[in-house]
């Protein structure tokens, strides 16, 4: 045998706990910052930059609260440095005026679906991506906190600084809204939901 | 100068503001009632079928730079337990414990100074006299710092305690006083060399960190 058989690589408690942490609760946050950013890179960018101000205020014993409390800190943070990116890019667009640059980004986007397609139709992954990318960011922004981030609407009101029965309302326009673009194909039986 | 027409004026304070659709008037009570926090049964059901779908799992070379960027982070599992970056089954630390521990370092230190500083007020004897000790060893005592020397040597003591209630020396760690008072048995000779048996009080202050939930 002429493999040479690696032993199991030891990783600490810290370390394991931190990844089984991420595998549950980064896809979820990632998605957020999707629909923040409406990019797949700049979403790396935020989710990264959010998890590493969470880190540096735990290491300075900062951060107020125990774990319960990351995921409405991250939520806020992806949110707040979405903005800021924001603001920076529509000044470099104005600048630049870069129409093609949006264009290639969007079939980039095409390639990256926010949902994993396992087990289900993907004609009815498709229709609600879309349908979901297509609603106005207030209301798309506190579905996707609430059914995937499993966030409170209480929680949702203080990630996006707003009350909690205005969380519910947009909540409620923007399912009804799904609803709607949803409806054609639905009736046509082509979705499963 | 400007002069504002009051034909105007009546007229606008004739229009009346537009009353609330339905929807909206729907949405202010519910609000007030606070049932607009309540899903209904349809609402629910949708939720439940768009929650099939799950988020993509995350770019691997994020998740590593993410993994990067956690470094030797300790992971909080609750408010008492930390794990920390060490491969070893005793990683799971409380941390209160390791707390517990600095200050009992810092208990002892203060002890022993304040019982170096009780032993400066024991009267100290001729800085040549010989101590018989146990097995009848002689050795040479070292010379201590009194005010008034004397040829005493100490010979027995016995100690009450007192608790003198907690203090707090900073804004987290209570710490309880203890008062110990000893009594020190010497024995003396005279000019003609007669033992004189004398009691002396040493007093001792001991300072506790003091347990909290």
């Amino acid at each position: 045998m002429t493999a040479i058989e690696k032993a199991p690589t030891k990783i600490s408690p810290a370390a394991a706990a931190w990844r089984e942490w991420l595998a549950e609760h980064a896809p979820k946050l990632f998605l957020f910052a999707r629909n923040q950013t409406r990019s797949h890179e700049d979403a790396q960018d935020v989710l990264q930059d959010a998890i590493v101000k969470l880190v540096e205020k735990i290491r300075c014993g900062e951060f107020v609260g125990g774990q319960e409390a990351w995921l409405p800190y991250l939520y806020a943070t992806i949110r707040r440095l979405a903005i800021d990116l924001s603001r920076k890019d529509d000044r470099r667009k104005r600048r630049e005026d870069n129409v093609s640059a949006d264009l290639e980004a969007g079939q980039f986007e095409a390639f990256h679906p926010w949902f994993d397609n396992e087990g289900g139709d993907e004609e009815t992954r498709s229709q609600l991506e879309e349908a979901l990318k297509s609603l106005p960011e207030k209301f798309s922004e506190v579905i996707i906190m609430k059914i995937w981030g499993e966030r409170t609407f209480a929680e949702i009101g203080d990630a996006l600084g707003i009350s909690q029965n205005t969380a519910a309302s947009r909540y409620r326009y923007g399912l009804e809204a799904l609803k709607r673009e949803l409806g054609t194909a639905r009736r046509r039986g082509d979705l499963s939901i | 100068m400007s002069r504002i027409p009051t034909i105007t004026e009546q007229e606008l304070s004739h229009l009346q503001p537009t009353g609330l659709d339905e929807d909206f008037l729907a949405r202010l009570t519910a609000c007030a009632e606070g049932s607009d926090v309540k899903l209904s049964e349809d609402e629910i059901a949708f939720e439940v079928s768009l929650r099939a779908l799950r988020p993509r799992a995350i770019p691997g070379s994020l998740q590593n730079s993410l993994i990067t960027a956690l470094g030797d982070t300790p992971f909080a599992v609750n408010e008492k337990i930390l794990l920390f970056h060490k491969s070893s089954a005793a990683a799971v630390i409380p941390s209160k414990k390791r707390k517990t521990f600095r200050f009992n370092v810092a208990a002892a230190a203060a002890v022993a100074l304040l019982g170096s500083l009780a032993a400066l007020m024991v009267p100290a004897g001729n800085p040549n006299s010989q101590i018989v000790e146990e097995g009848d060893m002689p050795r040479f005592a070292p010379a201590p710092i009194t005010s008034a020397p004397s040829q005493i040597a100490p010979a027995s003591f016995g100690s009450q305690t007192r608790d003198e209630g907690v203090i707090w020396r900073d804004k987290t760690q209570p710490h309880r006083v203890l008062r110990r008072v000893f009594m020190e048995q010497v024995m003396t000779q005279d000019a003609n060399g007669r033992s004189v048996t004398e009691q002396l009080p040493r007093l001792e202050y001991l300072i506790i960190p003091e347990k909290i939930d």
